[in-house]
C-alpha cells in the first residue's frame, strides 16, 4: 500500500498535464511504515531526459528504425546523475526514495513492456493517464520480483499523510 | 574491503542496512559477495544469466562503471573488472526509465 495525500495527487496530475504531450516523470520521497506501507511525504517533479536511442528499443525486442524512434511522448527517463544524487539524499535524509510517477499521453494507466523491462524491484509506479492533455486515472504498480511482472499496488489518497 | 551503497528499498535484504563493507578487489568480486552474503538480493540485481539486471546502474566514486548506453553489452565488457581499492565506494543506483 502506498499513501498519498490530495495536494500530492494534484501535483502529479498538474503536472501529466503541463509536460503533455510528452511524458511527465517524478519521484515519490516519504517513508516506509513498520508495517511496510509506504507514505509518500514529498512529491517531486523532475526532467525527462529521454532521448530516441535504438539501444533502447532493442532492450525491449523493438526494431524501430533509427527514423521512427519514439521520443519523450513514449518514453521517460530519469537521467543517471539525478539518480545517484537521489540516491546519496536519501543516505542522510528523513525522507527516502518510494518509487516514481510518470505518465501516458493517451494511453492507458497500464505499465507498458519498456515499463517492465526497466523497472526496479520493491519501488512504486505510479501512472497517471492524461488523455487529450486532460489527467485521467492514477494507477500503482510493483514489480514481482520472482516473475519479474508488474502487480498492482493499493493507492489510498487522502488521510494522515 | 569496499563500500558497498545501495538504495533503501533493498535494505529489507540486508538487515536493514545500506552501507555494508563487503569484500573483493573487482566491481565483480565485490558484487558476488554481496549477493552471497544477502542472497535476497541475487535475483534483484542480477538475471539469471547473471548478467546486471537493467536497471542497476553501478557508481564507483563518482565514474560511472555501467553505462545505460552499454546495455547491450556482455557483462565482460561493462567495466565489471574494474578494479575497486580498499575501502573505495561503490555505489548502487537504479535506473528510472520507461514508457
Amino acid at each position: 500500500m502506498i499513501g498519498l495525500s490530495e495536494p500530492h495527487l494534484e501535483a502529479i496530475r498538474a503536472h501529466g498535464a503541463r509536460d503533455y504531450p510528452q511524458e511527465c516523470v517524478g519521484v515519490l520521497l516519504g517513508e516506509i511504515q513498520s508495517n511496510g506501507h509506504k507514505i509518500v511525504r514529498e512529491v517531486r517533479p523532475l526532467l525527462n531526459t529521454f532521448s530516441p536511442s535504438e539501444e533502447f528499443e532493442r532492450s525491449i525486442g523493438s526494431e524501430a528504425k533509427p527514423d521512427s524512434l519514439p521520443g519523450q511522448e513514449r518514453r521517460f527517463r530519469i537521467s543517471p546523475d539525478t539518480m545517484l544524487e537521489l540516491i546519496q539524499e536519501e543516505q542522510r535524509a528523513e525522507n527516502k526514495v518510494l518509487g516514481f510517477y510518470h505518465s501516458h499521453p493517451n494511453h492507458p494507466a497500464a505499465p507498458s513492456v519498456y515499463d517492465r523491462v526497466w523497472a526496479a524491484p520493491c519501488y512504486t509506479y505510479l501512472i497517471l493517464a492524461v488523455q487529450d492533455g486532460v489527467p485521467a486515472e492514477l494507477t500503482a504498480w510493483e514489480l514481482d520480483a520472482d516473475d519479474w511482472v508488474f502487480v498492482p499496488e493499493t493507492l489510498q489518497i487522502g488521510g494522515d499523510n | 574491503m569496499a563500500k558497498v551503497i545501495l538504495p533503501d528499498i533493498l535494505k529489507q535484504f540486508t538487515e536493514n542496512q545500506t552501507e555494508l563493507d563487503i569484500e573483493g578487489s573487482t566491481v565483480r568480486e565485490v558484487l558476488r559477495s554481496l549477493v552471497a552474503r544477502y542472497p535476497g538480493l541475487k535475483n534483484r540485481l542480477f538475471t539469471e544469466a547473471e548478467t546486471l539486471r537493467h536497471y542497476v546502474n553501478i557508481y564507483k566514486g563518482q565514474d560511472y562503471s555501467r553505462s545505460l548506453e552499454d546495455i547491450d553489452a556482455p557483462a565482460s565488457l561493462q567495466d565489471m573488472d574494474a578494479p575497486v581499492k580498499d575501502e573505495e565506494e561503490l555505489i548502487v543506483v537504479p535506473s528510472a526509465s520507461g514508457g
